[in-house]
């Protein structure tokens, strides 16, 4: 079905997605499962098909340009060549604080402050839920735009905590009112006088100080926030998001995707679907019958010398498949839908390659979006 | 002038790092198990909840315990807890536990502790440091001492950390503690910072910028470059197509599943040659094999073979 589509204009004219709230899918999943191709793949295969995707990643711009043939991502939305209805854009840890420091302080003189500040300067880019609060910020102000009617978020790997959905609260925690008026002063008081000796021995007390005034300033940046830290998890909660689980036949990743899952189901919330990358071809279980008609027909192909060998080799992989099935299968009622995406080719590849890789997960996510509209 | 720094291996100190899904654990187990059975009393430290090292030697999980891995060498585990260092570590320096407690459970404590990221893994790395220095009179209780550096967060923010804090806090305890960290970490006689990758395109190189920033950004002193998971270059051709013609099905199905297997083992045979190739290596790599069938025993001998060369 062809859209008619105006990119300057961003005209919805003729664009199914009208009457649909922007979509929202996060990709989850531990380091080295391909996260990024995938995502980089199901955003082109997405684009392919008419919709106008933001894809938007939390990890160094580097991964995803490799991915994407590209020589770099920026901060803010940028089209990709030869894939026309997508834009890609990176959350630059750094550049996000500090245009959202700038965005929202109270007055540029505070803004100003906090950019000078010694402690931000240290630690902008690290502090813990700050990165992830920018992120939650960043993406729900994407969806708000309403240009795009879907924004695919590349996470960064996580093992098994949902960092993204998590560190914004726990930031918001951490800076509410007990923290902070202790930090006020609250420790000079009598009461928490061997506190006091106590924090003189292991660190310096004009730390303390300075730890008070800047998260003072920064707080006021948060304030200025109008997103509150759970947007994003209601967002997931909306029947317009999904997250996506990842992992490969390697153990740790899907021990990390079902933890995730796992986390997920605790906050009434669960992925749409699992994706089992690198998946290899399904060998079929080993068994006194199959090694008898395998080492027969290894013995018609291969020099004697070989056919041990080859033998020995193709029987532990299909033993190691059978064992990764069971463990699979007993997790199963945990984990949702399967979907498996066969191993690519080689070497750089292309849009084209991208896209056939993403297609079983393409349409496993928009027959359940289809589901979906029916309720 | 410039000495030549000692061999990697010959250190006693080795922090192994790397992006998650590379084999670090695995590593670092094998380097431990490589060291044991060369009669150093061993100690491998990890700070992962998922408590890779204890599946590794199929044990239980004893967060906070120094436990044994193995029943003939003298190789050792702990998965240093968080909760648990923070206690030893104030009681350690704070000399009273109830000041220890008062301190670290105070709220402003616990939201550094969470603020702050690293904090909690700074702290970890001071109790592995804290072993790295453990004497028993004028002897180290450890003959090597190995981190297992934890999978989430980069390495490098993790190595960074002692410098940072130490740029931030300026006196007291906290400050020289830093100071001690990084002193071992850059000083070549005694510490290795390892770095695994994958024979593959995106792990090659965000290796080759940890590599770099290693030396040029933060002056550590580096020790092997580990290329895991290399696969074998044995080849074994495909069968041809003209063998099908006089099958059964079911040999027929059979067939197709050789030429499946084989076609991939040779593809990623093929895909970590051109990765290789596309990269200049900052050093010469240890290569280690992926194994079909995986014994740590098996990966330790053959670890010392590819660590003589």
């Amino acid at each position: 079905m062809s859209v008619a589509r105006d990119a300057s204009s961003l005209s919805l004219e003729g664009s199914p997605s009208a009457l649909v709230e922007s979509e929202l899918l996060l990709l989850l999943g531990s380091g080295g499962v391909g996260k990024t191709t995938c995502s980089a793949a199901l955003a082109l295969c997405a684009a392919h098909h008419g919709r106008r995707v933001l894809l938007l990643t939390i990890d160094p711009a580097q991964r995803l340009a490799a991915a994407l043939g590209t020589e770099s991502i920026a901060g803010s939305p940028m089209p990709l060549e030869g894939a026309p209805g997508l834009e890609v854009a990176t959350l630059d840890r750094r550049a996000v604080s500090d245009a959202l420091v700038r965005r929202h302080a109270p007055s540029a003189a505070v803004a100003e402050e906090i950019l000078s500040d010694r402690l931000y300067q240290a630690f902008s880019g690290r502090l813990a839920g700050v990165q992830e609060y920018m992120a939650a910020v960043e993406i729900e102000a994407q969806l708000r735009r309403s240009v795009y009617d879907l924004v695919i978020v590349d996470t960064p790997p996580s093992q098994h905590a949902l960092d993204l959905l998590d560190g914004p609260k726990r930031l918001q925690r951490a800076l509410s009112s007990p923290a902070l008026s202790w930090l006020q002063g609250g420790w000079r008081q009598g009461g928490a006088q061997l506190a006091l000796k106590a924090l003189a021995r292991v660190s310096a007390v004009e730390f303390l100080d300075e730890l008070n005034r800047f998260l003072q300033l920064f707080s006021q940046v948060l304030r200025g926030l109008e997103v509150d830290s759970g947007a994003l998890i209601e967002r997931l909660r909306s029947p317009h998001a999904q997250s996506v689980l990842i992992a490969t036949t390697r153990k740790s990743t899907l021990e990390a995707a079902l933890l995730t899952e796992r986390a997920l189901q605790d906050r009434g919330l669960g992925a749409s679907l699992l994706v089992m990358n690198r998946s290899p071809y399904p060998l079929s279980p080993w068994s006194t019958e199959k090694e008898r008609s395998a080492s027969a027909l290894l013995e018609t192909l291969y020099p004697a010398q070989e056919v041990d060998e080859i033998l020995s080799f193709w029987r532990k992989e299909s033993q190691a498949q059978a064992r990764q099935r069971a463990t699979l299968r007993a997790a199963f009622n945990a984990l949702p839908p399967l979907v498996e995406l066969r191993q690519r080719g080689d070497g750089l590849p292309s849009h084209e390659a991208l896209r056939a890789l993403a297609m079983p997960l393409w349409e496993a996510l928009t027959e359940g979006q289809r589901k979906l509209s029916k309720r | 002038m410039q000495q030549r720094p000692s061999p990697p291996l010959s250190r006693r100190f080795h922090l192994v790092t790397g992006k998650g899904g590379v084999g670090k654990s695995t590593v670092a187990a094998t380097l431990g198990l490589y060291f044991a059975r060369r009669g150093e009393r061993t100690l491998i430290c990890e700070m992962d909840p998922r408590a890779q090292l204890s599946t590794l030697f199929s044990l239980p999980s004893k967060p906070g315990e120094i436990v044994r891995l193995h029943n003939e060498v003298e190789l050792w585990g702990v998965n240093i807890d968080l909760e648990a260092a923070i206690l030893e570590y104030g009681t350690l320096k704070l000399r009273f536990q109830r000041l220890s407690r008062l301190f670290f459970d105070n709220p402003l404590t616990r939201t550094l502790i969470n603020l702050l990221p690293g904090v909690s893994s700074l702290i970890m790395l001071g109790k592995a440091f804290h072993h790295e220095r453990e004497r028993v009179g004028r002897r180290f209780v450890w003959d090597r001492v190995i981190i297992d550096a934890p999978a989430t967060g980069h390495s490098l923010a993790l190595i960074s950390l002692p410098r940072m804090i130490s740029e931030v806090i300026r006196r007291g305890n906290l400050y020289r503690e830093n100071a001690e960290m990084w002193a071992l970490l850059q000083d070549a006689e005694r510490s290795a910072v390892h770095v695994v990758t994958l024979p593959e395109r995106l792990p090659l190189s965000e290796t080759l910028e940890l590599w770099e920033a290693l030396e040029r950004d933060l002056g550590v002193a580096r020790g092997h470059l580990f290329l895991n998971q290399t696969p074998s270059s044995t080849h074994w051709p495909r069968p041809s197509p003209s063998t099908s013609t006089s099958l059964s099905e079911g040999d027929l199905s059979l067939l197709a599943e050789l030429s499946q297997l084989l076609e991939r083992r040779h593809r990623e045979y093929e895909r970590a040659q051109v990765a290789l190739e596309n990269f200049t290596l900052p050093c010469v790599p240890i290569e280690l094999p992926r194994l079909d069938a995986f014994s740590l025993e098996g990966f330790t001998e053959i670890f010392a073979d590819a660590v003589k060369k």
